[in-house]
């Protein structure tokens, strides 16, 4: 028996065009309990959001494939599903809500008429129109936008409202899962707090366990319980909050993530990035992916492949932990 | 009610239009010699009925003065001068030979519509597949078909050989098959092509993989989101090749038989008949531009956005 | 193709950029329908060009009433028509007239459309408002009609019927153009180039230009279709090239008399007809995706 609403193991998927194969997702574990926050964290092109339409199964049907692995959601295997299953899943039990709120809506139907569909595509206890209208105009609410609004049309809202009324719309049919892909990142930093704030207060109230994507460190900070640092489809970095953010021991990823947010106070007169580019999906490098940027590259990082190293509820996929005290190999 | 407001303003903006066209027109035909006294009267009248009847019809004044008294004629005594050919008002012959004109060109848009929307539809829902590439392939040789080309070909098929349909004049509703078809398809072919690709676009689009997310079934997707986004561009190209549509019309008619507008226009170019031709082009002109301006209008309704932009309720 | 190589020590980012022009024509090779279609016009641009070698244009006009409505022979590819004259030698010598004046007022057109849109553009200020109202103007006559006009008011044949066409798919050019220059001339780059002292002949031909050039290619490619088609409709309604020249509108229109005793005097110049639009079409599209793929549909 298991309190694991989501559990992924080994997943891997790819992209298959006519001229290449990218390998967007490698082998990559992790799990949520309900209610619980999970942050993947990560560069553009990480892989975050493969991830999550491959959770959604809303991978471009032509190109995307699942090579291997498992995702199971509330204890049955997802990967097993027919379409009409999926559908049924999709908005109802899992929503998700995507990064641009400028082109996410349709600019044709009424921001209620696109709410309510998301609860008439899953009706299953035949709810009226009204009881339907009523849930609407409550979940408007929620989400801080005047019921009477619900007749006007996205072009009428800005941006950030316009990713309320996403929210609004995702959390329509109370999932008990919430993936939230970059929800901020098309919006001033302003709104940007407004809109976190909001989406924790629903959480705690609601008790909706969530994967928050994002790059931006601070974010996580304020919004998860667990992290996952994510680099070229690998799950470099998995722990707690505390433990990202208090521990000794990182990947040199994450500590070069960290080291490249621009401190206030320091008198510091040029940024420190990391070196170098993320490699081509197309053409992965033998051994550690990250190891061609890596300060504390050792010669077995480019020769073979590091396994994940568990020191606690912390776990780091790096050479450097091997042999160290307290950290023991993580068997597959 | 604003959209009052707004089909006022864009008839008040097509005032300059017009004028502009009937001026250009007029210019340019009052190029033909040829002077309306001795063409009215015939070549045995006498010199000075031929410059009292000149005189009566201003054919001495100067080009702007004429002009002023052509459109005042026009649209205050609505009188657009006798034909050269049959000494007959000219407004009364174009009003018999519009709605001929007209009835062709509507039925030839209704038709590439009905055969051109629903194809490109289903080449853009099953892409690269064998429902893609035949209409996609079909529609690129019909659209590169003169109309007056594919009208022989059927005059050919349905008329010489099966009898099935009339080749000239309007003795019933099966005179207007032909035309209708021939007009239609390249017409069709261009609106398949073109509802192809804005439906293309519109499946890539941000809100679709939202309704997807959802759970909306791919049906309701394509039927309910992006078909509804996607005709919005399809109408505006309807309307704006309405132009290239007219030319293969007249074309259709002359080669038909049939007693439109467009057939008007070319036998008196052919004769030279000035008011004809003056008052014929200018009425088609005319005509095309309150089409145009029917198309912008339905746009709107359509499309919310624009819709709150001339209601000026929106952002 | 960009190559780019990274060291890992000290990263070197190496680019190798092939000529933008090398790029697009590997882009249209690879679309054998756009290939086809040049290839077919090519062909036919060819034997028109060579026409007088092929066969004499006398040939095109000789008469010979004993072979009236003759059909496809070994001596006559194509038949005769209705004076007896060669069917085949006709259609060659048409195609010179047919794609001359589609490629000359396409040309043409571009010129004098892009010239006036720059000119336009860049000026601005009331020439710019009395130029686009005119073209309002312009726009607002379906260009068949227009051509119609002008044709009554300074007679038939080719050079007319060239400036005819011309003149009504002018607004288009200089359309695309102004907005490319109005574009440009916002951008910043440009107040430092013109701060640093280039004249406005160098900014338009070295900014401006090359914005714009993918979608004056495209039109005109697609006009060359268009206005062989204009130029063939407006011979048919007996309004284009004088008789006895051929041009293939004419002849199918002389054709038309004979259709049900002698349907191969439309067939052939009709095929003509489409076998050239269809070609400059498929061509069209073809450069349009090989220009621009992001547009690719």
């Amino acid at each position: 028996m298991t309190d694991k609403l989501l559990s992924i193991k080994n997943l891997s998927v790819q992209y298959k065009t006519d001229l290449e194969t990218v390998c967007a997702v490698n082998n990559i574990t992790f799990s949520l309990k309900k209610g619980e926050t999970f942050g993947l964290v990560g560069e553009t092109g990480a892989g975050k959001t493969t991830t999550a339409l491959t959770i959604m199964r809303l991978l471009p049907a032509e190109t995307g494939r699942i090579t291997e692995g498992s995702i199971e959601f509330t204890g049955k295997s997802m990967l097993d599903l027919t379409e009409p299953e999926m559908r049924s899943i999709r908005g109802e039990q899992i929503a998700m809500i995507f990064q641009d709120p400028m082109t996410s809506l349709n600019p044709v139907m009424s921001v209620g008429d696109q709410i309510a569909e998301a609860m008439e595509l899953h009706n299953k206890d035949n709810k009226t129109k009204e009881q339907i209208q009523a849930r609407v105009d409550e979940v408007l609410l929620l989400v801080g936008i005047p019921s009477s609004r619900k007749f006007e049309f996205p072009h009428q809202f800005s941006g950030g409202m316009k990713q309320r009324v996403v929210i609004a719309m995702a959390l329509a049919c109370e999932p008990v899962l919430l993936i939230a892909d970059e929800p901020t990142t098309a919006l001033d930093v302003t709104i940007q707090a407004q809109v976190i704030s909001m989406i924790r207060n629903l959480r705690d109230t609601l008790g909706t366990a969530m994967i928050m994507i994002t790059h931006d460190l601070g974010i996580v900070a304020q919004t998860c319980d667990n992290v996952a640092v994510m680099y070229a489809g690998e799950l470099v970095e998995v722990g707690t909050a505390t433990d990202i953010y208090t521990s000794k021991d990182h990947h040199p990823y994450t500590t070069g993530l960290f080291g490249s947010i621009p401190n206030l106070r320091s008198k510091a007169r040029r940024l420190t990035p990391i070196t170098g580019l993320m490699p081509d999906p197309t053409k992965l490098p033998p051994g550690c992916t990250f190891a061609p940027r890596c300060p504390k590259k050792m010669d077995v990082c480019e020769a073979e492949h590091p396994c994940a190293w568990r020191n606690g509820t912390h776990l780091i996929s790096c050479h450097l932990f091997a042999g160290q005290e307290n950290w023991r190999k993580e068997e597959a | 009610m604003n959209v009052h407001r707004f089909i006022c303003k864009r008839l008040l903006m097509m005032i300059p239009i017009v004028i502009g066209v009937s001026f250009l027109i007029f210019v340019i035909i009052d190029m033909i010699p040829g002077d309306p006294g001795s063409n009215l009267l015939g070549a045995g009248a006498r010199q000075e009925d031929i410059d009292m009847l000149n005189e009566e019809l201003g054919y001495n004044l100067p080009l702007m003065q004429r002009y002023g008294k052509y459109m005042y004629d026009a649209i205050f005594r609505l009188d657009l001068g006798k034909s050269y050919a049959t000494k007959k008002p000219v407004l009364t012959e174009i009003g018999n030979r519009l709605p001929v004109s007209l009835r062709v060109a509507f039925n030839a848009i209704l038709f590439s519509l009905v055969f051109g929307v629903p194809l490109g539809v289903l080449s853009a829902v099953k892409q690269n597949t064998v429902f893609d590439r035949v209409p996609t392939g079909l529609a690129l040789l019909l659209a590169a078909q003169p109309a007056f080309l594919i009208g022989l070909v059927l005059m050919l098929i349905f008329s010489l050989w099966l009898g099935w349909f009339p080749a000239n004049g309007i003795a019933s509703w099966k005179s207007y098959v032909m035309p209708m078809i021939a007009l239609g398809l390249p017409y069709g072919g261009r609106q398949l092509r073109f509802t192809r690709s804005s439906m293309l676009e519109t499946i890539r689009q941000d809100y679709v993989r939202t309704a997807r997310a959802k759970g909306a079934t791919e049906r309701m997707v394509i039927w309910k989101h992006a078909m509804k986004n996607a005709l919005l561009p399809v109408i505006t190209v309807a309307g704006n090749s309405f132009g290239i549509l007219i030319g293969g019309a007249i074309a259709t008619e002359t080669l038909f038989g049939l007693p439109g507008l467009g057939s008007f226009i070319v036998s008196g170019i052919k004769q030279k008949d000035v008011p004809v031709v003056t008052g014929g082009i200018i009425v088609f002109a005319v005509v095309f531009s309150f089409v145009i301006l029917a198309v912008d209008l339905s746009y709107a309704f359509v499309d919310p956005r624009i819709r709150a932009k001339y209601s000026g309720r929106g952002r | 193709m960009s190559q780019v190589s990274v060291d890992a020590a000290v990263p070197v980012i190496v680019f190798k950029k092939e000529s933008r022009w090398k790029e697009v024509w590997r882009r249209l090779k690879k679309d054998r329908l756009a290939m086809f279609g040049l290839a077919v016009i090519s062909t036919m641009i060819i034997l028109a060009l060579l026409a007088d070698f092929i066969v004499s244009y006398e040939a095109a006009l000789k008469m010979n009433l004993r072979l009236k409505l003759a059909p496809p022979s070994a001596a006559h590819w194509f038949g005769c028509d209705g004076y007896g004259r060669d069917l085949f030698a006709r259609c060659l010598h048409g195609a010179r007239v047919s794609l001359t004046v589609g490629f000359a007022t396409s040309i043409a057109t571009l010129i004098a459309g892009s010239l006036l849109g720059a000119m336009v553009g860049y000026i601005g200020g009331k020439l710019d408002d009395i130029v686009m109202r005119a073209l309002d103007i312009f726009s607002a006559i379906p260009s068949t009609l227009f051509a119609m006009a002008v044709v009554a008011a300074m007679g038939s044949g080719i050079v007319n019927i060239c400036i005819a066409i011309s003149l009504t798919n002018i607004p288009g050019f200089v359309r695309i153009v102004r907005s490319s220059v109005l574009n440009i001339a916002e951008q910043e780059y440009i107040e430092a180039s013109r701060a640093g002292g280039t004249s406005t002949l160098r900014i338009l031909l070295k900014h401006v230009l090359p914005n714009s050039v993918g979608t004056l290619i495209v039109q005109t490619t697609a006009n060359v279709a268009s206005m062989i088609l204009t130029a063939a409709t407006l011979s048919f309604l007996g309004l284009g090239i004088n008789p006895p020249q051929p041009e293939w509108g004419a002849l199918v229109s002389e054709g038309k008399e004979f259709l049900r005793t002698a349907p191969h005097l439309i067939l052939f110049p009709g095929v003509m007809i489409c076998v050239a639009s269809f070609s400059m079409s498929v061509l069209g599209d073809g450069l349009r995706d090989a220009l621009d793929p992001r547009l690719r549909t």
